[in-house]
């Protein structure tokens, strides 16, 4: 737990160390409809980038203040520097303020803009994954193979390798599959009263999940599992701490802010389950009745095309992210959680500026109203978290789930 | 001075609105359809289409749009969100507004090729409305300087999606889509926007002959009839009245000074922004958000296949270099003096890269830009004495440089 903590707090360190003990040369991604498999395809380390706490300085210079927090903090950290450690940047096209960061890092990458910063020795790697909106019909299946088989294209010409075989996809997408299978597992036994671990932790190790070492993450999140089913984890609360926190459902995009998840159980509660693109929305794989790991039955290996159909089918049908259409299967997810999980009240945490979740929220409260489970928006926005302000909202809404509860 | 033609704008306007009104009693389907959607299919097939964004632009210039956005943001959507989403989600859930709302829709077709908000609030309009939604989804044209090609697996893609779009149209309308039915209203759509793009062409002229609010007032036919009789007659109306104020001399402005483009969408709720500008010999020459529309030519010869081109790289689905290329051959070709880039808060696809866009034709072109943060609809989000202010130093700094 320690290691994965640490590596979920402190990402460049890690990866850097990785880059310098392994000369693992890393691709970061701003979004997780991002297809890892490739990137460990082509041999190379894939990282999600994300903002932190820092307030908005270089990227005033180039995005305006009403771009979503999250698209415009991963910009700013970008032109400071802190990334230059990166080999690749891969921008998978999702929503408007990631697409504008995607070409602004492309423009900037160039340099000779010394009024609005630039990228010191940007990423020499820079790709557009220029995805389908839909997430139906045949029409986009093929697309999106198309724009899939592009992007295995020019990482093996980055990498200056042989085109990517089957052989490659299927050892990535076995590797991967086992660490969605293992958070899957994880957030799994969070349904226990009380949880075996807090949302905090849970919370660093989906990220831990999305900057380590898949091979090194994988290690470590099995043994984390057996410990857990030996009872050797703390529960939430310590062990013999009776439970009686209002469990809670985090739905929104991205939660990089771990402070902010011990914020809100700080207030009293504990959050046991997630729709986030933080968490289960990385790894919750629709279950299809077909094998998703290795070969299906009866394929030869060498087949490079439908390693790539399968990855697409993956991507088309996993939780989508409410930028894509159609987006009722989110909604379907949260309340089948909600109730899978015993949820008593759900959070909302949404990135300010950020359309499509916004454009949800009236929806997703209405259902859950429907379903009985009180509904709380927060909004995050650069820079350090308005504490206090949320304390006080949260503690009221603590007390008002238990005040339910009891 | 405004042009004389503009006065048939106010029938136009009214006999459109009445007639989607009066679809239903006479047996036309409703369609709500997005300002980059291919409506010329609709025409062909007798569907009578509705726009909630050109809706918003209306709540806009009659400084209505708040209150319909508070009632959206009373249910919960957020003050962030496009000011005409919010405006028509208002609309829709209070039943109020302009013509008291607009009439419901049989069916919803999105293109998206202007913004991924778009897609949401017609998610939004289709759960309300409970009818069927369909997306044409237009991928992003990254392209770099000079380079507009879309690859192969893209222009397939808008393809088969235009295929399945004509066949859940024809489903809709209960007919099906002929040449017979389609070739007249692509013509007729061709006869408007080649007088439309002939405008543009005559106000490079100087003195330049219409100025902004007559384009932004002109524009509604183009937006919302294009493919019809009357909007085919009209712009070529307004053509011949253009032409004839180019021969006589006739300028926008009564002392033309300095030749201005204006960048995004128009501030609705204050077209007398303009107007005091023009008195000042300030004239917009072209604006990017008018230009937009001579996008729409289509080959009679191959309609589905032109449509899908032109329907792909519009001005808010290219990348920042296309972008800077298009600007700076309209800003060349007008010889321009200056850009007024509107940073409007709603829109997100037009208003990022600005930043950029500004400083790089500052330093290539050597004219000076204003950014002026205001919203197109939602009136809260602009600082008229800021602005004001901001427009007299620009003004003052073009005076310096032009004289």
């Amino acid at each position: 737990m320690d290691r994965l903590l640490s590596c979920a707090a402190g990402g460049d360190a890690y990866l850097r160390r990785l880059k310098s003990e392994t000369g693992a040369r890393i691709v970061g991604y701003t979004c997780t409809y991002a297809p890892e498999e490739l990137i460990v395809a082509a041999g190379y380390h894939p990282a999600r980038l994300y903002p932190g706490g820092e307030n908005i300085g270089p990227a005033d210079a180039w995005l305006q203040g009403f771009a979503c927090a999250f698209a415009r903090g991963c910009l700013d950290q970008g032109l400071r520097g802190r990334w230059e450690y990166l080999d690749g940047v891969l921008f998978p096209y999702t929503c408007d303020s990631l697409r504008a960061v995607a070409e602004t890092w492309k423009v900037a990458s160039r340099g000779g803009h010394p009024a609005g910063g630039s990228l010191p020795g940007g990423p020499a790697f820079i790709h557009f994954l220029n995805l389908p909106a839909r997430l139906d019909g045949p029409a986009v299946q093929d697309y999106l193979v198309a724009e899939l088989e592009s992007l295995a294209g020019s990482l093996a010409r980055f990498a200056g390798r042989p085109p990517l075989t089957a052989v490659d996809l299927d050892r990535a997408g076995a590797v991967l599959d086992e660490t969605r299978d293992l958070l899957a597992r994880l957030w799994a036994a969070r349904r226990q009263d009380p949880p075996p671990l807090t949302g905090t932790e849970a919370a660093g190790v989906a990220l831990a999940a999305t900057i380590m070492d898949k091979v090194e993450f994988n290690a470590l999140g099995r043994e984390l599992l057996r410990c857990l089913e030996r009872g050797e984890e703390g529960k939430a609360g310590g062990p013999n701490t009776p439970d009686r926190r209002p469990r809670l459902l985090l739905t929104g995009g991205p939660v990089d802010r771990l402070d902010l998840v011990r914020l809100i159980e700080e207030a009293g509660t504990v959050v046991v389950t997630d729709d986030l693109c933080t968490g289960t929305r990385y790894f919750a794989v629709p279950k299809t009745g077909q094998a998703q790991t290795g070969q299906m039955q009866g394929e030869r290996a060498e087949d490079v095309a439908r390693a790539i159909a399968r990855l697409a089918e993956r991507l088309l049908r996993r939780v989508p992210c409410p930028a894509k259409h159609p987006s009722e299967a989110r909604i379907r997810h949260l309340l089948d959680l909600a109730a899978t999980c015993a949820v008593q009240g759900v959070v909302m945490v949404n990135q300010k500026f950020c359309d499509p979740h916004a454009f949800d929220y009236p929806y997703i409260r209405q259902r859950l109203e429907e379903a009985g489970i009180p509904l709380l928006l927060l909004e995050v926005e650069p820079g350090g978290l308005p504490g206090g302000q949320i304390r006080t909202r949260l503690g009221a809404f603590a007390e008002m789930l238990e005040g339910g509860a009891a | 001075m405004r042009l004389e033609t503009a006065r048939d704008l106010k029938r136009i306007m009214f006999e459109y609105y009445i007639g989607t009104f009066q679809a239903r009693q006479e047996g036309r389907r409703v369609a709500w359809i997005t300002s980059g959607g291919p409506v010329e299919i609709l025409y062909a097939l007798g569907v009578t289409p509705v726009y909630p964004e050109n809706y918003g632009a209306v709540c806009g210039s009659q400084k209505v749009a708040v209150e319909l956005c508070q009632a959206a943001e009373a249910r919960g959507y957020s003050q962030d969100l496009c000011s005409y989403a919010r405006a028509n989600i208002g609309s829709m859930l209070t039943g109020q507004g302009p013509m008291g709302g607009l009439p419901a829709p049989d069916f919803l077709v999105v293109a998206k090729n202007l913004c991924g908000v778009l897609l949401k609030w017609w998610e939004v309009a289709a759960r309300h409305y409970g009818v069927p939604l369909f997306v044409l989804d237009v991928p992003f044209v990254t392209g770099e300087a000079g380079n507009h090609v879309v690859p192969p697996n893209q222009r397939r893609y808008i393809r088969r999606q235009f295929e399945e779009y004509v066949a859940f149209a024809e489903r809709q309308a209960g007919r099906e889509l002929t040449p017979e039915l389609l070739l007249p209203v692509l013509e007729r759509a061709g006869r408007a926007v080649g007088a439309w793009t002939e405008i543009q062409g005559l106000r490079r002229y100087r003195p330049c002959p219409v100025g902004a609010v007559d384009m932004f007032t002109c524009m509604f036919p183009i937006v919302t009839l294009r493919g019809s009789e009357v909007c085919a007659a009209f712009m070529e109306r307004l053509a011949a009245e253009v032409r004839s104020r180019v021969e006589a001399g006739i300028g926008a402005a009564e002392e033309e000074r300095f030749r201005l483009v204006w960048d995004n969408i128009a501030i609705w709720y204050n077209f007398e922004l303009f107007l005091q500008l023009q008195r000042r010999g300030a004239v917009f020459v072209a604006e990017t958000y008018t230009d937009a529309w001579a996008q729409y030519r289509f080959d009679l010869a191959d309609p589905l296949g032109s449509m899908a081109e032109r329907y792909t790289d519009v001005l808010l689905n290219i990348g920042f270099d296309l972008r800077l290329e298009r600007m700076t051959r309209m800003i060349e070709g007008c010889r321009a003096d200056g850009v007024v880039f509107h940073s409007c808060r709603s829109c997100k696809t037009y208003s990022l890269g600005q930043l950029f866009l500004a400083r790089e034709i500052e330093r290539r072109l050597r004219i000076p830009c204003l950014i002026l943060e205001a919203d197109m609809a939602d009136n809260r989000a602009f600082a008229a004495g800021q602005a004001a202010t901001r427009l007299d130093a620009f003004l003052e700094v073009l005076a310096g440089r032009v004289g």
